[in-house]
């Protein structure tokens, strides 16, 4: 008699299609194996996609179904879940998706993928209390450089070469409407999400604004975030863009 | 054990014995406006896992207004694998926040090394896998601090290895483990229907005195041109044949809190309390006859 984990072993293999038969396992009666085998197949799959469906509404609208489809079933073959919890599935689809699409005229798809990802990510963040605003001012002028920044936990940045915000705008389903035609080339996109009350704000960046946050969500101090607006945007008056971020809620906590 | 001796209202702690709907997402806002006159919520647990942000906070908005029961989808109790620790912090978390009145898991497993397939998988009724169940749900149990409720699930295979019937497997595992059982009457229908086995049969052997909820809910045929087989889709109302069923396994195990499910092609709010109002009638009804 076969024990748990080899009946175990051998119900992911033939769902896998990996071992041929299993009809030594399964009371047939009826059916065969395989077909039994191939109910459960069925619900795995649609499971998994109705997961990434939720995850990913604009990137399957983009696609369309069949593509769509596709994509998540040689994903999972990639990357399969890891945990009883459905939500985490859709976690390396970004990376998988840029690198199946690298150089194709839909390589955005994986940006707009990314953008979905953030989204998820930062609905179930943790809550955060916001920036001691008063203790912030008391910090000695010399000591600026030197500081360091805890970033909201719900809060992200997407930077992409597309315009990404806008094609995720003109894809919100119901009140979506067909506009002129998107155009790609439009420039680059960076935006913010960050959630309030419940609810995910979404909002484009300047260069300077979103190479400062970066880098201070990466851990940099305010001297080093400084120098990295800069060099994105030489004529950046980094103050204000400080000023910029702070209101809106991204810093949460210092340290020296 | 007669169906007929065990038909008293019993106690059953805090959830009241009448019946509640699944809660989906779709739902909070018309919850939270209507607040329908059901006896009580369910929730997947793992749809409240997040650290922050607008599920858990209409969870806790909910569970002001109604009690609650915790049902888990993903714990993989019958997995060889060892449980995720992470999982069960996060159900333990919610748990502290939400204060269910039921925790309850499935008798399946989901995961081997380390792939999850995410779905309630049947297991093979042995010896070895009930000694495994007894020792998963009891450190379940030990880590949570309560008990848990199993549910037999729907199933489309049978093991040819499996030596007990599930109602057997159930009993044992409710007797050594010390949890409860959730009776799930749509599935017994479904696995009857897909197993050739009499329903009645199963129901009249599940040991009453475990019973702590019933589930409800729909399931869709699938017919083809050699076989037909019901699969457990959660997507339409309660089928007549399931009704007869409920109402038969109420003389059995007495009024019992009752859950109508509805997860897939979710209809509106009344609806569901329509179908859990007509629950609340069937315990009624059997209060009046033991009465």
């Amino acid at each position: 008699m076969p024990s748990l984990r080899e009946t175990q072993r051998a119900f992911l293999g033939a769902l896998h299609g990996s071992i041929s038969a299993i009809d030594w396992l399964v009371i047939e009666n009826g059916l065969a194996a395989e077909r039994r085998i191939a109910i459960y197949r069925n619900n795995v799959r649609e499971g998994f996609l109705s997961a990434m469906r939720a995850t990913y509404p604009v990137v399957a609208q983009l696609g369309g179904d069949d593509w769509f489809h596709q994509r998540v079933n040689a994903y999972r073959e990639c990357f399969p879940s890891r945990s009883g919890n459905l939500h985490y599935v859709g976690k390396d689809f970004p990376d998988f998706l840029a690198e199946q699409l690298q150089g194709s005229s839909y390589e955005y798809f994986a940006d707009v993928a990314q953008l979905e990802w953030a989204y998820q990510e930062v609905l179930v963040a943790v809550e955060h209390d916001s920036l001691d605003v008063a203790a912030l001012r008391s910090v000695a002028p010399e000591d600026y450089a030197s500081l360091i920044f805890t970033t909201h936990p719900a809060a992200r940045v997407v930077a992409s070469d597309y315009p990404l915000l806008t094609i995720w705008k003109a894809h919100q389903l119901p009140t979506a409407t067909a506009t002129e035609p998107l155009r790609l080339d439009s420039g680059p996109s960076r935006v913010l999400l960050i959630r309030r009350d419940d609810h995910v704000e979404m909002r484009e960046l300047s260069a300077a604004d979103c190479a400062l946050l970066q880098a201070l969500m990466s851990g940099a101090t305010l001297g080093d975030a400084a120098d990295a607006a800069l060099e994105v945007d030489a004529a950046a008056d980094f103050s204000a863009s400080l000023s910029r971020i702070v209101s809106l809620g991204t810093l949460v906590a210092f340290h020296l | 054990m007669s169906p007929t001796t065990h038909n008293v209202v019993r106690p059953r702690g805090p959830m009241p014995v009448r019946a509640g709907i699944g809660l989906r997402a779709q739902h909070h806002e018309s919850l939270l406006r209507e607040r329908p006159q059901i006896g009580w919520l369910e929730a997947h647990s793992e749809n409240y896992f997040a650290d922050g942000g607008a599920q858990i906070d209409y969870l806790m908005a909910l569970r002001a207004l109604y009690p609650l029961s915790l049902h888990g989808v993903g714990l993989s109790l019958g997995s060889t694998d060892p449980l995720d620790a992470e999982h069960l912090r996060r159900l333990k978390r919610l748990m502290h926040l939400s204060e269910p009145g039921f925790v309850s898991e499935h008798l399946s497993w989901g995961s081997v090394d380390g792939e999850w397939l995410n779905d309630l998988l049947p297991m093979p009724y042995t010896e070895e896998a009930l000694v495994h169940m007894i020792g998963r749900v009891g450190e379940v149990q030990d880590y949570l601090g309560r008990q848990i409720l199993i549910e037999n699930v729907s199933s489309y295979l049978e093991f040819s290895a499996s030596a007990l019937r599930e109602w057997e497997f159930l009993a044992a595992l409710a007797m050594e483990s010390g949890c409860g059982l959730l009776l799930d009457v749509n599935n017994v229908y479904v696995s009857s229907r897909n197993h050739g086995f009499d329903p009645r049969v199963y129901l009249s052997h599940i040991p009453s005195t475990y019973v702590q909820e019933i589930h409800l809910a729909g399931h869709t045929v699938k017919r083809h041109a050699d076989h037909e087989i019901v699969i457990d889709t959660h997507a339409a109302p309660v089928c007549d044949a399931v009704w007869d069923l409920y109402e038969l396994a109420l003389t059995h195990v007495g009024p019992t809190p009752t859950l109508i499910e509805w997860d897939a092609e979710i209809p509106a709010l009344s609806v569901l309390a329509a179908e859990a109002e007509h629950a609340d009638r069937h315990m009624e009804r059997t209060r009046a006859i033991a009465a």
